[in-house]
């Protein structure tokens, strides 16, 4: 555990003495409060405006900076050999990977907490009435980082160029929010005679569902989330993403520097 | 006791294109011995496949056939790299960090107490003379001290076993003499150091032993003392014999 914890603080070192750490960051804090702006439009839904921009522009941003972490560091470090220098000590490779992941989750983790205290901020200006399921929206973009760095990893390790890399990642991203269509794509075809019912499930099952974890979706609705509903969707991105970091181990393990 | 020993070791490239595959055998049924305290040089043209010799024992790549062994167990084996310090041809660092952040991030890989690591960070630096640029960030480094604190890498856990890689490259002349004393106090403190070398100078002067490696084959093995004729006109007629 050791190890895995000095190459997650040193990825977090890393992270933190790249500019374009700080740029994400900014941009997030200008979209978070030109949120102000726009809500100003609104009328009477001040703060929901704000809050609708302010949680979007904080998943946007924990993204990016979860991808530029996962592919930028990892595939960087392949290409420029620095890592043969880590691998050539007593370090398995398990270690290696899960210790970057390890990093990666801090930073995102540091960055969430920045760009919602920053949110919270603002909408306690405008008044606004603490709502318990902000914390549980910011949960569930944590955990959604969480899914998308262990796949970034596990593509950056399988992809030769960091433009692939992100470019797949971002695929993803976008098909895992609209993996749910799948199945409207599956009737539809069904209705007009094509039957790929399988391959569309397989798709399904295999992308991140990340429309289930929308929690921010609900963010000023009176309807309750279910306890059980929250405690499947931890146990489903949790089981996702150490699969996903597992099969990093697997492709980095047969890997040669 | 033998430091290294390998018994028919190769190993294939394999590169797999669109429609196409090409194998390269980088090394080819090797067998060598390397006795404990020794200084082995490897010689060889570009491609006769030193470098690949010096990733497989540190297991950055694994072997196509055959095996290898350290101090008598077989690789890989995770402890025994505690036991051996590898030096790149050309190292590649964390730009980032400072000198010290950088061995005491190495440090910790290997298990040592903060207290250790400080020790050993201070002694290394020393060792190097980059004491006064402990705090420097490796990114503001010029080419002379980045080769220093690759061998401070190598050193940080005193390692009775260096592997260094064409550790004179690009290396000033005066870096070059100050590689080859610190290759010779290794030496006198008993350490056991593979390196390659295109200097056929350089291995003259420092070595018990040289082996000339040429299209993956271990071609011939020759002790130092002793050597009447010069190692150049060896290793020239060595790699000649296929060439010409």
């Amino acid at each position: 555990m050791k190890k895995i914890f000095a190459i997650g603080e040193y990825t977090v070192k890393e992270n933190i003495r790249h500019k374009i750490f700080y740029t994400i960051l900014l941009f997030a804090f200008i979209i978070i409060v030109s949120s102000v702006l726009f809500s100003m439009l609104s009328g009477e839904e001040e703060t929901r405006v704000i809050l609708d921009i302010g949680l979007g522009a904080i998943e946007i941003f924990a993204f990016l900076s979860a991808i530029f972490a996962a592919v930028g560091l990892v595939l960087g470090e392949m290409e420029n050999k620095s890592i043969s220098l880590i691998l050539a000590r007593p370090v398995r490779r398990f270690e290696y990977i899960w210790g970057r992941y390890v990093g990666i989750l801090s930073i995102s983790l540091f960055n969430i907490f920045l760009m919602s205290s920053a949110l919270l901020i603002l909408l306690f200006i405008k008044g606004w009435r603490f709502d318990f399921r902000f914390l549980l929206a910011v949960t569930f973009i944590f955990l959604k980082v969480i899914i998308i760095s262990a796949l970034a990893i596990l593509i950056s390790l399988i992809s030769t160029s960091a433009i692939s890399s992100i470019s797949a990642t971002f695929f993803l991203w976008v098909l895992g929010h609209i993996a749910d269509h799948l199945k409207y794509l599956n009737h539809v075809l069904l209705e007009k005679g094509v039957k790929i019912t399988i391959l569309l499930k397989t798709i399904y099952y295999l992308l991140p569902n990340f429309q289930y974890l929308n929690v921010k979706d609900y963010l000023g609705y009176p309807a309750p989330i279910a306890g059980t509903t929250i405690f499947w969707q931890v146990a489903y991105s949790l089981a996702y993403a150490s699969v996903a970091t597992w099969l990093s181990v697997l492709v980095f393990s047969r890997k040669e520097f | 006791m033998v430091a290294i020993r390998t018994e028919n070791l190769t190993k294939i490239y394999k590169r797999k294109y669109l429609f196409s595959s090409k194998k390269t055998i980088a090394l080819e049924n090797l067998n060598l011995e390397i006795e404990d305290r020794k200084v082995f040089g490897l010689l060889g043209l570009n491609g006769s496949g030193k470098t690949t010799l010096l990733k497989l024992l540190v297991g950055l790549l694994f072997p196509t056939e055959g095996s290898i062994y350290i101090f008598g167990q077989r690789v890989p084996h995770l402890s025994l790299l505690s036991r051996v310090g590898y030096l790149p041809e050309f190292p590649c660092f964390l730009m980032y960090l400072s000198a010290s952040e950088l061995l005491h991030f190495y440090g910790k890989l290997y298990s040592f107490s903060l207290k250790e690591r400080e020790k050993r960070v201070e002694k290394t630096l020393d060792l190097v003379d980059l004491r006064e640029n402990r705090n420097d960030r490796l990114a503001d480094f010029s080419k002379g001290m980045l080769e220093r604190i690759g061998m401070a890498q190598v050193l940080l856990h005193d390692p009775e076993l260096l592997l260094l890689d064409e550790p004179t490259s690009g290396l000033d002349p005066l870096g070059v003499k100050k590689m080859r004393q610190t290759i010779l106090r290794l030496k006198e403190e008993g350490k056991t150091i593979l390196l390659s070398s295109h200097f056929v100078t350089e291995v003259e002067r420092v070595c018990d032993q040289a082996g000339i490696l040429h299209k993956g084959k271990l071609k011939r093995v020759i002790e130092m003392r002793g050597l009447e004729v010069s190692l150049e006109d060896l290793f020239t007629e060595t790699v000649s014999e296929d060439v010409v």
